[in-house]
């Protein structure tokens, strides 16, 4: 299981990745973190929204409340420019990261 | 009391009620959230588990409200003062409304029955509202925390913080100590005067602001059996109806 800091610190572009990939709302990509991590990274549920809310009010995601098609009320997110110039960014720092850990303690 | 447990709808009345008790939350965020713990509802049922059992642990999975609201917070120290603030401030503004619409109810009876000056009745209602609201407030800010009281004086200190820490309490202190400035000052009296549909007269003479305040502090309130009130053209015909008949 990984740390909650680390979960805290990879947070963000993890939510950049998966909303690249096409709009999202909270459940759904609380769900897609838990099956592409194969549970190892557990999220408290409620603390997804106040990153998503920051990741708006950074400007680099928008939101829109829709109707879906079940019938129920949700926020849907959406990567916008400068969000993917962050994801960007965020790639190449995360890289440089797992590359350098990876020489240090070489192949598995 | 019955031990069943509670319903789905019941556990979730209880959590979104758990989390208005935070200011930190906006509406926005709380819709966000109860959509959310519907939405693990919903996928839990359709995989066999009971509702109610499904929103206990949509619920527990979700976390502690006090913990959202922290990481609400974390990112907009400021949200929770900004929204006190409007609140506040609506407070104040109902609060005025209000104390000036009973002002004006009161006016015409008070003056019919005691044909004495009115004022003074009122300075004493503004001035124990306010002191008993900053009694309250101040008491507040000074009471030992709980955990330091006695088993038996808890509920009383409970009491006490409930009735301090609502925004209406301050509201009505401000407000109050408004009116009580308004009244000393002898503008409340036009003020009034206006919204009754009447001019306020001293010995025939129309009674402007400016002479009102030109006068010395005494003379300031004027005695009742001094003044007459004229209907003032255009005035609505209940009120004239009110004024008439006193």
């Amino acid at each position: 299981m990984v740390s909650k800091d680390l979960v805290a610190a990879s947070s963000r572009p993890m939510i950049l990745g998966i909303l690249a990939q096409g709009e999202n709302y909270g459940y759904e990509i609380i769900r897609r973190v838990r099956e592409l991590s194969d549970g190892e990274l557990e999220w408290t549920d409620g603390m997804l929204y106040p990153v998503l809310r920051r990741l708006e009010a950074d400007g680099l995601i928008v939101s829109e409340w829709r109707v879906s098609d079940a019938g129920r009320r949700r926020r849907y997110y959406q990567i916008n420019g400068d969000g993917a110039e962050a994801l960007a960014t965020e790639r190449k720092q995360w890289r440089a990261v797992h590359g350098t850990l990876e020489k240090v303690w070489g192949p598995a | 009391m019955s031990h069943r447990e509670a319903t789905a709808a019941e556990q979730l009345a209880i959590w979104r009620r758990s989390l208005l008790a935070h200011d930190e939350l906006l509406r926005d965020d709380l819709d966000e959230l109860e959509a959310h713990v519907r939405t693990a509802v919903e996928a839990q049922t359709a995989e066999g588990t009971p509702e109610a059992e499904a929103a206990a642990s949509a619920i527990r999975d979700v976390g502690l409200p006090a913990e959202i609201a922290a990481e609400y917070a974390k990112f907009d120290p400021n949200r929770v003062w900004r929204r006190r603030l409007r609140r506040m401030l609506a407070g104040v503004l109902v609060g005025m409304v209000a104390v000036l619409v009973a002002a004006h109810g009161a006016r015409v009876p008070l003056l019919a029955v005691r044909r004495s000056p009115g004022p003074h009745v009122r300075d004493n209602v503004y001035a124990v509202s306010a002191v008993a609201c900053l009694v309250l407030l101040l008491g507040a800010a000074v009471m030992p925390p709980r955990a330091r009281l006695a088993d038996e004086r808890v509920a009383l200190a409970r009491a006490w913080n409930f009735l301090a820490t609502r925004p209406w309490t301050l509201a009505t202190a401000m407000v109050a100590m408004l009116l009580g400035v308004l009244q000393w000052s002898g503008r409340l009296e036009q003020v009034a005067a206006h919204a009754a549909g009447v001019t306020l007269c001293r010995r025939g003479r129309r009674v402007h602001g400016d002479a009102l305040r030109r006068r010395p502090r005494r003379r300031a309130r004027v005695d009742v059996r001094d003044r007459e009130w004229r209907p003032r053209a255009g005035a609505r015909p209940y009120l004239l109806a009110t004024v008439a008949g006193q």
